[in-house]
Protein backbone atom coordinates (compact mmCIF):
# COMPACT_ATOMS: atom_id res chain seq x y z
CA UNK A 1 0.00 0.00 0.00
CA UNK A 2 2.76 2.72 1.28
CA UNK A 3 4.73 1.11 -1.83
CA UNK A 4 1.71 1.95 -4.27
CA UNK A 5 1.47 5.72 -2.71
CA UNK A 6 5.04 6.18 -3.33
CA UNK A 7 4.72 5.00 -7.08
CA UNK A 8 2.14 6.56 -7.85
CA UNK A 9 4.55 9.91 -6.19
CA UNK A 10 7.50 9.69 -8.02
CA UNK A 11 5.58 8.94 -11.19
CA UNK A 12 3.74 11.83 -10.69
CA UNK A 13 6.78 13.99 -10.35
CA UNK A 14 8.40 12.84 -13.09
CA UNK A 15 5.43 14.14 -15.53
CA UNK A 16 4.97 17.08 -13.66
CA UNK A 17 9.07 17.79 -14.08
CA UNK A 18 8.87 16.11 -17.79
CA UNK A 19 6.05 18.82 -18.72
CA UNK A 20 7.83 21.78 -16.99
CA UNK A 21 10.70 21.07 -19.72
CA UNK A 22 8.20 20.83 -22.47
CA UNK A 23 6.90 23.87 -21.26
CA UNK A 24 10.14 25.81 -20.98
CA UNK A 25 11.26 24.52 -24.76
CA UNK A 26 7.73 26.12 -26.00
CA UNK A 27 7.60 29.27 -23.73
CA UNK A 28 10.66 30.23 -24.86
CA UNK A 29 9.67 30.50 -28.66
CA UNK A 30 6.20 32.03 -27.73
CA UNK A 31 7.18 34.41 -25.48
CA UNK A 32 9.45 35.60 -27.55
CA UNK A 33 7.08 35.77 -30.56
CA UNK A 34 5.05 37.21 -28.34
CA UNK A 35 6.75 40.23 -26.98
CA UNK A 36 8.69 41.25 -30.02
CA UNK A 37 5.18 41.09 -32.17
CA UNK A 38 3.43 43.22 -29.81
CA UNK A 39 6.20 45.30 -28.41
CA UNK A 40 9.42 45.36 -30.77
CA UNK A 41 8.97 44.58 -34.05
CA UNK A 42 6.17 46.37 -36.52
CA UNK A 43 3.70 45.91 -33.49
CA UNK A 44 0.25 47.77 -33.97
CA UNK A 45 -0.95 50.47 -31.76
CA UNK A 46 -2.08 48.84 -29.02
CA UNK A 47 -5.92 49.51 -28.77
CA UNK A 48 -8.44 46.85 -28.02
CA UNK A 49 -10.04 47.59 -32.09
CA UNK A 50 -6.29 46.82 -33.38
CA UNK A 51 -5.31 44.41 -31.39
CA UNK A 52 -8.75 42.15 -32.14
CA UNK A 53 -8.08 42.97 -35.91
CA UNK A 54 -4.71 41.39 -35.92
CA UNK A 55 -5.63 38.13 -33.85
CA UNK A 56 -8.46 38.11 -36.42
CA UNK A 57 -6.38 38.53 -39.78
CA UNK A 58 -3.35 35.79 -38.93
CA UNK A 59 -3.90 32.56 -37.88
CA UNK A 60 -0.22 32.26 -37.09
CA UNK A 61 -0.60 34.94 -33.67
CA UNK A 62 -3.67 33.22 -32.74
CA UNK A 63 -2.64 30.02 -32.51
CA UNK A 64 0.63 31.75 -30.95
CA UNK A 65 -1.67 33.01 -28.13
CA UNK A 66 -3.47 29.98 -27.58
CA UNK A 67 0.14 27.93 -26.86
CA UNK A 68 0.88 31.01 -24.80
CA UNK A 69 -1.66 30.91 -22.26
CA UNK A 70 -1.79 26.94 -22.03
CA UNK A 71 2.01 26.85 -21.36
CA UNK A 72 2.63 29.95 -19.28
CA UNK A 73 -0.20 28.53 -17.37
CA UNK A 74 1.08 25.50 -16.46
CA UNK A 75 4.95 26.31 -16.39
CA UNK A 76 3.89 29.45 -14.03
CA UNK A 77 1.75 27.47 -11.59
CA UNK A 78 3.80 24.16 -11.34
CA UNK A 79 6.81 26.31 -11.09
CA UNK A 80 5.28 28.06 -8.07
CA UNK A 81 4.26 24.63 -6.85
CA UNK A 82 7.91 23.54 -6.82
CA UNK A 83 9.03 26.41 -4.64
CA UNK A 84 6.39 25.70 -2.19
CA UNK A 85 7.60 22.21 -1.87
CA UNK A 86 11.04 23.66 -1.31
CA UNK A 87 10.26 25.54 1.62
CA UNK A 88 7.01 23.51 3.14
CA UNK A 89 7.55 19.74 4.30
CA UNK A 90 3.99 18.90 5.66
CA UNK A 91 1.83 16.83 3.29
CA UNK A 92 -1.19 18.92 4.28
CA UNK A 93 0.31 21.97 3.44
CA UNK A 94 1.42 20.68 0.07
CA UNK A 95 -2.08 18.84 -0.59
CA UNK A 96 -3.86 22.16 0.24
CA UNK A 97 -1.41 24.54 -2.05
CA UNK A 98 -1.32 22.23 -4.75
CA UNK A 99 -5.67 21.47 -5.24
CA UNK A 100 -5.78 25.26 -4.74
CA UNK A 101 -2.64 26.23 -7.50
CA UNK A 102 -4.54 23.33 -9.81
CA UNK A 103 -8.08 25.78 -9.17
CA UNK A 104 -6.91 28.57 -9.96
CA UNK A 105 -4.96 27.65 -12.74
CA UNK A 106 -7.41 26.48 -14.51
CA UNK A 107 -9.75 28.98 -13.83
CA UNK A 108 -7.52 31.16 -14.93
CA UNK A 109 -6.60 29.13 -18.22
CA UNK A 110 -10.18 28.91 -19.07
CA UNK A 111 -10.63 32.60 -18.76
CA UNK A 112 -7.93 33.94 -20.53
CA UNK A 113 -9.10 31.27 -23.54
CA UNK A 114 -12.17 33.23 -23.55
CA UNK A 115 -10.47 36.39 -23.73
CA UNK A 116 -8.20 35.34 -26.11
CA UNK A 117 -11.04 34.29 -28.19
CA UNK A 118 -13.01 36.81 -28.66
CA UNK A 119 -10.18 38.84 -29.46
CA UNK A 120 -9.52 36.64 -32.28
CA UNK A 121 -13.38 36.33 -33.30
CA UNK A 122 -14.58 40.50 -32.69
CA UNK A 123 -15.29 40.57 -29.12
CA UNK B 1 11.85 13.49 1.07
CA UNK B 2 10.03 15.36 3.76
CA UNK B 3 13.67 15.84 5.93
CA UNK B 4 15.20 17.28 2.43
CA UNK B 5 12.87 20.38 2.48
CA UNK B 6 11.90 23.05 4.39
CA UNK B 7 12.64 26.17 4.95
CA UNK B 8 15.30 25.70 7.80
CA UNK B 9 16.88 22.66 5.53
CA UNK B 10 16.59 25.35 2.60
CA UNK B 11 18.09 28.49 4.46
CA UNK B 12 20.85 26.03 5.53
CA UNK B 13 22.11 24.92 2.75
CA UNK B 14 21.90 28.23 0.85
CA UNK B 15 24.18 29.95 3.86
CA UNK B 16 26.38 26.69 3.26
CA UNK B 17 26.96 27.26 -0.07
CA UNK B 18 27.40 30.89 0.14
CA UNK B 19 27.02 32.92 -2.73
CA UNK B 20 28.76 30.56 -5.70
CA UNK B 21 27.97 30.76 -8.94
CA UNK B 22 26.03 27.67 -9.23
CA UNK B 23 23.81 29.45 -5.63
CA UNK B 24 23.75 32.78 -7.71
CA UNK B 25 22.30 31.38 -10.67
CA UNK B 26 19.63 29.60 -8.66
CA UNK B 27 18.18 32.43 -6.61
CA UNK B 28 18.25 34.33 -9.88
CA UNK B 29 16.22 31.98 -11.73
CA UNK B 30 13.72 31.30 -8.59
CA UNK B 31 13.25 35.34 -8.52
CA UNK B 32 12.88 36.30 -11.62
CA UNK B 33 10.63 33.15 -12.40
CA UNK B 34 8.12 34.72 -9.30
CA UNK B 35 8.08 38.02 -10.78
CA UNK B 36 7.48 37.01 -13.92
CA UNK B 37 4.14 35.06 -12.42
CA UNK B 38 3.54 38.80 -10.39
CA UNK B 39 3.65 40.04 -14.03
CA UNK B 40 1.41 37.36 -16.10
CA UNK B 41 -1.16 38.07 -13.21
CA UNK B 42 -1.32 41.51 -13.51
CA UNK B 43 -1.18 40.93 -17.42
CA UNK B 44 -4.12 38.74 -17.76
CA UNK B 45 -5.98 41.76 -15.40
CA UNK B 46 -5.26 44.32 -17.74
CA UNK B 47 -6.05 42.22 -21.26
CA UNK B 48 -9.37 41.24 -19.58
CA UNK B 49 -10.64 44.69 -20.39
CA UNK B 50 -10.39 44.16 -23.72
CA UNK B 51 -13.45 41.85 -23.11
CA UNK B 52 -14.90 43.51 -20.26
CA UNK B 53 -14.59 47.59 -21.53
CA UNK B 54 -12.75 48.21 -24.29
CA UNK B 55 -12.39 51.77 -23.54
CA UNK B 56 -10.72 51.03 -20.08
CA UNK B 57 -8.03 48.59 -22.10
CA UNK B 58 -7.10 51.90 -24.48
CA UNK B 59 -6.59 54.46 -21.83
CA UNK B 60 -4.23 52.12 -19.61
CA UNK B 61 -2.07 51.08 -22.80
CA UNK B 62 -1.86 55.17 -23.45
CA UNK B 63 -0.44 54.95 -19.81
CA UNK B 64 1.76 52.27 -20.44
CA UNK B 65 2.79 54.09 -23.54
CA UNK B 66 5.10 56.17 -21.16
CA UNK B 67 8.58 56.64 -21.22
CA UNK B 68 9.15 54.98 -17.52
CA UNK B 69 6.87 51.89 -18.20
CA UNK B 70 8.87 52.01 -21.80
CA UNK B 71 11.81 51.33 -19.66
CA UNK B 72 9.99 48.82 -17.17
CA UNK B 73 9.24 46.78 -20.34
CA UNK B 74 12.76 46.24 -20.64
CA UNK B 75 13.09 45.46 -17.34
CA UNK B 76 10.73 43.17 -18.10
CA UNK B 77 11.92 41.73 -21.07
CA UNK B 78 15.56 40.86 -19.18
CA UNK B 79 13.78 39.31 -16.56
CA UNK B 80 12.02 36.88 -19.03
CA UNK B 81 15.30 36.46 -20.91
CA UNK B 82 17.70 36.08 -18.12
CA UNK B 83 15.03 33.41 -16.72
CA UNK B 84 14.76 31.84 -19.89
CA UNK B 85 18.60 31.32 -21.09
CA UNK B 86 19.37 30.24 -17.54
CA UNK B 87 16.08 27.54 -18.17
CA UNK B 88 18.05 25.67 -20.81
CA UNK B 89 21.10 26.06 -18.74
CA UNK B 90 19.38 23.48 -16.39
CA UNK B 91 18.05 21.78 -19.13
CA UNK B 92 21.46 21.23 -21.24
CA UNK B 93 22.80 19.68 -17.78
CA UNK B 94 19.37 17.51 -17.15
CA UNK B 95 20.29 16.38 -20.47
CA UNK B 96 24.13 15.35 -19.47
CA UNK B 97 26.02 18.38 -21.84
CA UNK B 98 27.82 20.56 -20.55
CA UNK B 99 28.00 19.30 -16.42
CA UNK B 100 31.75 19.84 -15.96
CA UNK B 101 31.39 23.31 -17.45
CA UNK B 102 28.40 24.79 -15.59
CA UNK B 103 29.92 27.97 -14.58
CA UNK B 104 31.29 28.94 -17.91
CA UNK B 105 27.72 28.07 -19.40
CA UNK B 106 26.21 30.66 -17.10
CA UNK B 107 27.80 33.31 -18.07
CA UNK B 108 27.52 32.29 -21.35
CA UNK B 109 24.01 32.19 -21.52
CA UNK B 110 23.51 35.67 -19.35
CA UNK B 111 25.83 36.89 -21.96
CA UNK B 112 22.92 36.18 -24.58
CA UNK B 113 20.50 37.55 -22.58
CA UNK B 114 22.34 41.10 -22.52
CA UNK B 115 22.49 40.96 -26.32
CA UNK B 116 19.17 40.14 -26.72
CA UNK B 117 18.27 42.91 -24.65
CA UNK B 118 20.29 45.23 -25.97
CA UNK B 119 19.14 44.14 -29.54
CA UNK B 120 15.28 44.88 -27.90
CA UNK B 121 16.34 48.67 -26.35
CA UNK B 122 17.79 49.69 -30.08
CA UNK B 123 14.46 48.30 -31.39
CA UNK B 124 12.54 50.04 -29.07
CA UNK B 125 14.75 52.83 -29.26
CA UNK B 126 14.29 53.01 -33.30
CA UNK B 127 10.17 52.67 -32.92
CA UNK B 128 10.43 55.88 -30.54
CA UNK B 129 12.26 58.07 -32.56
CA UNK B 130 15.28 58.46 -29.40
CA UNK B 131 18.09 58.27 -32.34
C1 LIG C 1 11.16 32.15 -21.51
C2 LIG C 1 10.99 30.86 -21.44
C3 LIG C 1 11.15 30.08 -20.17
C4 LIG C 1 12.02 29.05 -19.96
C5 LIG C 1 13.01 28.47 -20.98
C6 LIG C 1 11.83 28.60 -18.60
C7 LIG C 1 12.51 27.52 -18.04
C8 LIG C 1 12.30 27.05 -16.78
C9 LIG C 1 12.84 25.83 -16.25
C10 LIG C 1 13.70 24.82 -17.01
C11 LIG C 1 12.42 25.70 -14.97
C12 LIG C 1 12.71 24.55 -14.01
C13 LIG C 1 13.90 24.81 -13.17
C14 LIG C 1 14.26 23.62 -12.30
O1 LIG C 1 13.64 22.55 -12.41
O2 LIG C 1 15.17 23.80 -11.48
C15 LIG C 1 11.62 26.87 -14.65
C16 LIG C 1 11.07 27.15 -13.42
C17 LIG C 1 10.18 28.19 -13.20
N1 LIG C 1 9.66 29.06 -14.13
FE1 LIG C 1 10.27 29.22 -16.03
N2 LIG C 1 10.86 29.35 -18.00
C18 LIG C 1 10.41 30.28 -18.92
C19 LIG C 1 9.42 31.22 -18.71
C20 LIG C 1 8.72 31.41 -17.53
C21 LIG C 1 7.62 32.35 -17.34
C22 LIG C 1 7.04 33.25 -18.43
C23 LIG C 1 7.24 32.25 -16.02
C24 LIG C 1 6.17 32.98 -15.26
C25 LIG C 1 5.07 33.45 -15.74
C26 LIG C 1 8.09 31.27 -15.39
C27 LIG C 1 8.03 30.89 -14.05
C28 LIG C 1 8.78 29.90 -13.48
C29 LIG C 1 8.76 29.58 -12.07
C30 LIG C 1 7.93 30.28 -10.98
C31 LIG C 1 9.66 28.51 -11.89
C32 LIG C 1 10.02 27.80 -10.57
C33 LIG C 1 11.30 28.37 -10.08
C34 LIG C 1 12.03 27.52 -9.07
O3 LIG C 1 11.75 26.32 -8.93
O4 LIG C 1 12.93 28.08 -8.43
N3 LIG C 1 8.97 30.77 -16.34
N4 LIG C 1 11.57 27.68 -15.79
C1 LIG D 1 6.71 43.07 -23.90
C2 LIG D 1 5.68 43.10 -23.14
C3 LIG D 1 4.34 42.54 -23.54
C4 LIG D 1 3.39 43.11 -24.34
C5 LIG D 1 3.46 44.45 -25.07
C6 LIG D 1 2.26 42.21 -24.35
C7 LIG D 1 1.07 42.45 -25.03
C8 LIG D 1 -0.03 41.64 -25.00
C9 LIG D 1 -1.27 41.90 -25.71
C10 LIG D 1 -1.53 43.09 -26.62
C11 LIG D 1 -2.11 40.87 -25.42
C12 LIG D 1 -3.58 40.69 -25.90
C13 LIG D 1 -3.64 39.94 -27.16
C14 LIG D 1 -3.39 38.47 -27.01
O1 LIG D 1 -4.14 37.77 -26.30
O2 LIG D 1 -2.41 38.06 -27.60
C15 LIG D 1 -1.41 39.95 -24.54
C16 LIG D 1 -1.92 38.78 -24.04
C17 LIG D 1 -1.25 37.88 -23.23
N1 LIG D 1 0.05 38.01 -22.78
FE1 LIG D 1 1.30 39.55 -23.16
N2 LIG D 1 2.56 41.09 -23.59
C18 LIG D 1 3.84 41.26 -23.08
C19 LIG D 1 4.52 40.38 -22.28
C20 LIG D 1 4.02 39.18 -21.79
C21 LIG D 1 4.72 38.27 -20.89
C22 LIG D 1 6.14 38.49 -20.35
C23 LIG D 1 3.88 37.22 -20.65
C24 LIG D 1 4.13 35.98 -19.80
C25 LIG D 1 4.47 36.06 -18.55
C26 LIG D 1 2.64 37.47 -21.37
C27 LIG D 1 1.54 36.65 -21.37
C28 LIG D 1 0.35 36.89 -22.00
C29 LIG D 1 -0.82 36.03 -21.97
C30 LIG D 1 -0.92 34.69 -21.21
C31 LIG D 1 -1.82 36.65 -22.73
C32 LIG D 1 -3.25 36.13 -23.00
C33 LIG D 1 -4.16 36.80 -21.99
C34 LIG D 1 -5.62 36.52 -22.23
O3 LIG D 1 -6.02 36.14 -23.35
O4 LIG D 1 -6.39 36.69 -21.25
N3 LIG D 1 2.77 38.66 -22.06
N4 LIG D 1 -0.16 40.46 -24.28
Amino acid sequence: MRQNIELKTSRRSFWLWFLQRVSSVGLIIVLLVHMLAWHYINPPELTHVEVSKRLGESIFFATVEALLIGFVMFHALNGVRNVVYDYFPKPGTRKIVSILLLVVGIALFVWGTFVLFRLVFGG
Amino acid sequence: MVKHSGIPYYTKRIAKASLETGTFAHLLHRITGLLLVVYLFLHMGVISFTYLNGQTFDDLMATFSSPLFLVLDLVLFAGAMIHGMNGMRIMLFDMGLFTRRQKLIFWVMMAIAAIAVLAAAYLLGTLEGWW
